[in-house]
């Protein structure tokens, strides 16, 4: 080991004695910034990943629309099932309702499916709590978590459905009737965004609601597993002339997916400032470890050494916090992570309010996800800004005059 | 025919102090051979540091040169003087200068570290060895702070002297020992050098030890005498 890492090692780290002061603050320093960049990335990488997983999981991997209604839509389900891309496809038309029970109305997203073919692609008996796939036909419907809580609607009960189209037929002064339908079960995904104002029904059931005669509005595609959504839909397209689209669940969901991303690269850069702080306290403990060591440098050089390796040794002692502040930051963000369930239940058992928040969140549990590239440039970046910052009084180190270091009181 | 291995030729050197111009040393001209042992006295602040800094190359004159085995180092660039000190002499300093935070075999290894790089088994049993000559055998893992005074001057010896230096510089390295104490380690390093062949250029206000010279030199008025 070259000396002047061997003297920086000891000088940050004295064997077999209590870490110096500035050590402990300066390791404390990078520590944090470490911790609370890991912490709250993985953390919004975790609401991105179980985001996706459950947007895809709940529309599928692709959709075929061509933003108008279509009739056709067997004969593309058939061109779209001859591709070896694809594992299934069903049809699939979708709007919005008004859903009274009692006295109390709400305004749910709708959504007219081919129960057995949706099967194939979305887990939905998987996702039904109460009730029974089995018992639906085109007088009833599934309705979300949300809407069954807030109703206070049970399975077997009735509801009243109106739609549009009974609307237009009010505007020529016909009697509005609404369908009644039988709820046949409650379902929940845990994708808050389905789960607060949906309800299912069978696809027949939809295109009389909507008028759609034969007609759908889109095509839901599950690919085989491992097909990357992105080249499929690309290669897909070549099946279907324009105004056909193939789009990804991404793309439907960019918004919502950018709007994470950009959080997540704002507190990126919020968080950032906390190890700039910390660097100041590594720039300041190298600076009065020059002065106090001053002889010791003069010694050096009197026993050969050059102030390039001067240099060297005090700027390996930035480094070397850097590197043992990320260790340990790394160490105790995966532990707090590992926690996290605990962590949250204490917090909300503090300030109470967990339901909202979860439900807010969509998630039933604080999600995580460790992306391997941000911490990998949380590493670098917490290290290299440690070293950078004892780069200066490193310099001054380095520069010094052996005669005058020696001399110094 | 012992050849010279450090000599100072028609040195000066002054020091701004001021306005005005303190002239420490004037016209010095010293040559000390391999294996011998000069002494320098003079009074405080007649330059006796400086002269020593200047044979070692940690300051430069302002006239004349310093050569080290024939050949001036005057030319030579702060990094490559550095890297040819580090194998040509040792320094042993009156304040030991001990790095804290390393026990004593560490301290005594360190010279070693920056003249030649790796450490390897050979180097630690040298340093051990070192260590044993100096009668601190048994403390090797013991941090400077644990040592006595005497002890300290001792390590710093070893430190000085375990990369078979040429030349030691040794500056009043008894002036913050008793006198017994001091008696024991000038007759360590007087001993250890005339083992070693190593020539050794002694600064002290001690007559007591400064007669034991092969030669005695006195600074004052910037000159030797």
């Amino acid at each position: 080991m070259p000396w002047y890492l061997y003297i920086a090692i000891r000088h940050t780290f004295p064997k077999g004695k209590r870490w110096p002061f500035f050590t402990i603050m300066s390791v404390t320093g990078v520590v944090l910034g470490t911790m609370a960049l890991v912490v709250v990335l993985s953390v919004f990488n975790g609401f991105g990943h179980a985001i996706r997983e459950v947007v895809s999981e709940t529309t599928g991997d692709l959709k075929v629309m061509n933003g108008l209604i279509f009739e056709d839509y067997e004969d593309k389900i058939e061109t779209l099932k001859e591709s070896p891309l694809v594992h299934s496809a069903a049809p699939s038309a979708f709007g919005v309702v008004v859903l009274q029970a009692g006295n109390r109305p709400i305004f749910p997203q709708i959504q007219g499916v081919d129960i057995e073919e949706e099967r194939e692609i979305v887990p939905l008996d998987n996702y039904v709590y109460s009730g029974s796939l089995d018992e639906m036909d085109d007088d009833s419907i599934l309705i979300s978590s949300g809407i069954a809580n807030t109703l206070r609607i049970r399975v077997g009960d009735e509801v009243d459905i109106y739609t549009p189209l009974m609307i237009e037929h009010l505007k020529k002064d016909e009697i509005l009737l609404p369908r009644l339908m039988r709820v046949a079960g409650l379902f929940e995904t845990g994708f808050a965004k389905i789960d607060e104002n949906t309800i299912i029904s069978t696809l027949r059931t939809m295109q009389d609601l909507y008028g759609l005669g034969e007609g759908v509005h889109a095509i839901k595609v599950k690919l085989n597993d491992g097909v990357d959504a992105d080249s499929a839909a690309t290669e897909l397209q070549k099946s279907f002339e324009r105004p056909f689209r193939v789009s990804t669940w991404l793309e439907s969901n960019a918004e919502y997916l950018a709007i994470i991303q950009f959080e997540k690269r704002m507190m990126f850069f919020l968080l950032l400032i906390i190890v700039l702080v910390a660097s100041f306290s590594i720039a300041t403990s190298l600076f009065t470890s020059v002065v106090k060591k001053t002889r010791e440098i003069g010694l050096f050089a009197s026993m050969g050494a050059t102030s390039r390796q001067i240099t060297a040794c005090f700027c390996l002692q930035g480094f070397s916090v850097g590197l043992v502040g990320t260790a340990i930051g790394y160490a105790l963000s995966f532990a707090i992570l590992s926690m996290r369930d605990t962590i949250t239940n204490a917090l909300f058992w503090i300030i109470g309010g967990k339901e909202q928040t979860m439900q807010f969140y969509f998630f039933s549990r604080l999600p995580v996800h460790y992306d391997t590239f941000d911490l990998v440039t949380i590493a670098i970046l917490t290290v290299s800004v440690a070293t950078l910052a004892g780069l200066v009084p490193s310099i001054k180190a380095g520069m010094l005059k052996p005669v005058e270091a020696l001399r110094s009181e | 025919m012992s050849e010279v291995a450090i000599a100072a030729n028609a040195v000066a050197k002054s020091y701004k102090t001021g306005e005005s111009n303190l002239e420490v040393l004037k016209h010095v001209d010293l040559s000390v051979n391999t294996g011998e042992f000069v002494s320098i006295q003079g009074e405080s602040g007649c330059g006796k540091t400086t002269l020593l800094n200047v044979l070692a190359g940690i300051e430069s004159p302002d006239s004349g040169y310093v050569s080290w085995r024939g050949s001036s180092i005057a030319k030579l660039g702060r990094n490559a003087l550095a890297l040819l000190r580090g194998g040509f002499l040792g320094i042993v300093f009156q304040s030991y200068y001990l790095v804290p935070e390393i026990d004593s075999l560490q301290n005594v290894l360190m010279s070693r570290r920056i003249a030649g790089g790796r450490i390897g088994s050979a180097d630690i049993e040298e340093a051990k060895a070192m260590l044993e000559k100096v009668g601190l055998g048994d403390r090797c893992k013991q941090m400077p702070n644990t040592l006595s005074g005497g002890e300290r001057q001792r390590v710093a010896i070893a430190r000085a002297l375990l990369t078979n230096p040429q030349v030691i510089l040794a500056d009043e390295p008894t002036g913050n020992l008793d006198e017994t104490t001091g008696n024991r380690v000038m007759d360590l390093l007087q001993q250890l050098c005339g083992e070693l062949g190593t020539a050794l250029v002694l600064v002290t206000h001690n007559a007591e030890h400064a007669v034991r010279a092969d030669r005695r030199l006195t600074l004052s008025q910037g000159s030797i005498h």
